[in-house]
């Protein structure tokens, strides 16, 4: 009798395990959204296709590949390196940045710092902050709203200065 | 998010459904008679751990590994006067391995400065592993149900250390378990909380 109550506990033991097992929650991969929120520091190591946010936290950082995205709210740093087609987005907080490749789009308000460098296509934009760089390689445009002229800082890699644009900068045309 | 959140609590309840229902089974209680228990000073028990839940701080995934609880009675009849319960303090040792997936939450390992900003440019969290060493203190509640089955509540904190030599504090841990007693000195124990679950043996002294 013992060792049938026994079997049956270790039963029941290793069915708890199994099902647990397949209850376990450890994606954030490429095509996923991953989202961190409270603490410290947030980093991910996405690939393809990562769609991450952050919020209310002190650091936060994703690097991935190609079509990647970003949101980050109230915290104190932000940061995105990933290749092409990825966007990242900044309100509330003391400093954004990106390093991103081409057709990359970037958010910036309310915070102290932005900064990003940027490859062809893509697009800035700094509303309400203290300083705004952007490097551009290639064609880019930059908007700032809410920043003191000498405050809006746009350089082109290419060497060529950029051209005054109704509400920002822009290397190449005004309009992408 | 919310989903993820939930599913690891229902496992939980799952878990805990199927023990009560075993539980439930039981025959000629003796949760009313109080002090009718194994007599014990200490209670040792190894045990095998499953880390099902995402580990404090940065790690992230399953985990599996190894421990030991020792516990040391400290009120052969417990809190309440009327049932069959006791009270000991609990000290343990639990090593758990967490496997990182290819793409995972980890440390940053290399920024690129711009001007005033930096620019995270590396993660290590590509099949990534992670050690931890749990250090429970716990207030150990004993029921003992009949004689074949005794069940516990455990809150208490932990210590917490990790691979890179990190060292954190949890300030309150939770556990519930119960034990099969195959006899007066030897039981198979299953405990359930955060962040471990554990299946061993109890040996009573």
């Amino acid at each position: 009798m013992n060792f049938a109550r026994g079997t049956g506990l270790l039963s029941l033991g290793l069915i708890s395990f199994f099902i647990l097992w397949g209850c376990h929650d450890n994606n954030c991969g490429p095509g996923d959204s991953c989202y961190c929120a409270g603490g410290d520091n947030c980093f991910f190591d996405c690939g393809d296709h990562c769609h991450q946010a952050c919020v209310s936290l002190k650091n936060c950082g994703s690097v991935c590949g190609d079509d990647c995205s970003l949101d980050c709210t109230n915290m104190d740093t932000c940061s995105t390196s990933c290749d092409s087609h990825c966007s990242l987005t900044c309100d509330q907080m003391q400093q954004c940045s990106a390093i991103c490749g081409q057709d990359c789009q970037v958010s910036c308000s309310n915070l102290t710092d932005c900064e990003a460098r940027v490859g062809a296509g893509s697009h800035v934009d700094c509303n309400s902050l203290s300083h705004c760089r952007v490097w551009c390689s290639g064609a880019c445009t930059v908007t700032c709203q809410g920043l003191n002229p000498g405050d809006c800082d746009v350089k082109c890699l290419d060497g060529s200065a950029p051209t005054t644009c109704p509400g920002g900068l822009a290397c190449g045309a005004c309009t992408p | 998010m919310t989903g993820n959140r939930l599913r690891p609590a229902l496992c939980i309840g799952l878990m805990l459904a199927s023990w009560l229902g075993a539980s439930s089974a039981r025959a000629e209680s003796t949760i009313k008679h109080p002090g009718e228990h194994t007599n014990y000073s200490f209670e040792a028990e190894p045990h095998l751990l499953l880390a099902p839940l995402d580990p404090p701080y940065n790690g992230r995934g399953t985990g599996l590994g190894l421990g030991v609880r020792g516990t040391i009675q400290i009120l052969p009849q417990g809190f309440i006067p009327k049932i069959n319960d006791s009270v000991g303090i609990g000290f343990g040792l639990d090593w758990v391995h967490y496997a990182q997936d290819d793409y995972a939450r980890g440390y940053c390992t290399r920024y690129e400065t711009l001007m005033a900003t930096r620019v995270c440019t590396e993660v290590n969290g590509g099949g990534f592993d992670r050690n931890y060493f749990f250090l429970p203190v716990v207030l150990q509640w004993n029921f003992w149900l009949d004689r074949h089955w005794s069940a516990f509540a455990e809150p208490g904190f932990a210590f917490v250390f990790h691979d890179h030599g990190a060292f954190d504090f949890e300030p309150f841990v939770l556990y519930l378990g119960g034990r099969y007693h195959f006899n007066d000195r030897i039981a198979l124990t299953l405990r359930v909380g955060y962040p471990t679950f554990s299946l061993g043996t109890s040996f009573l002294f």
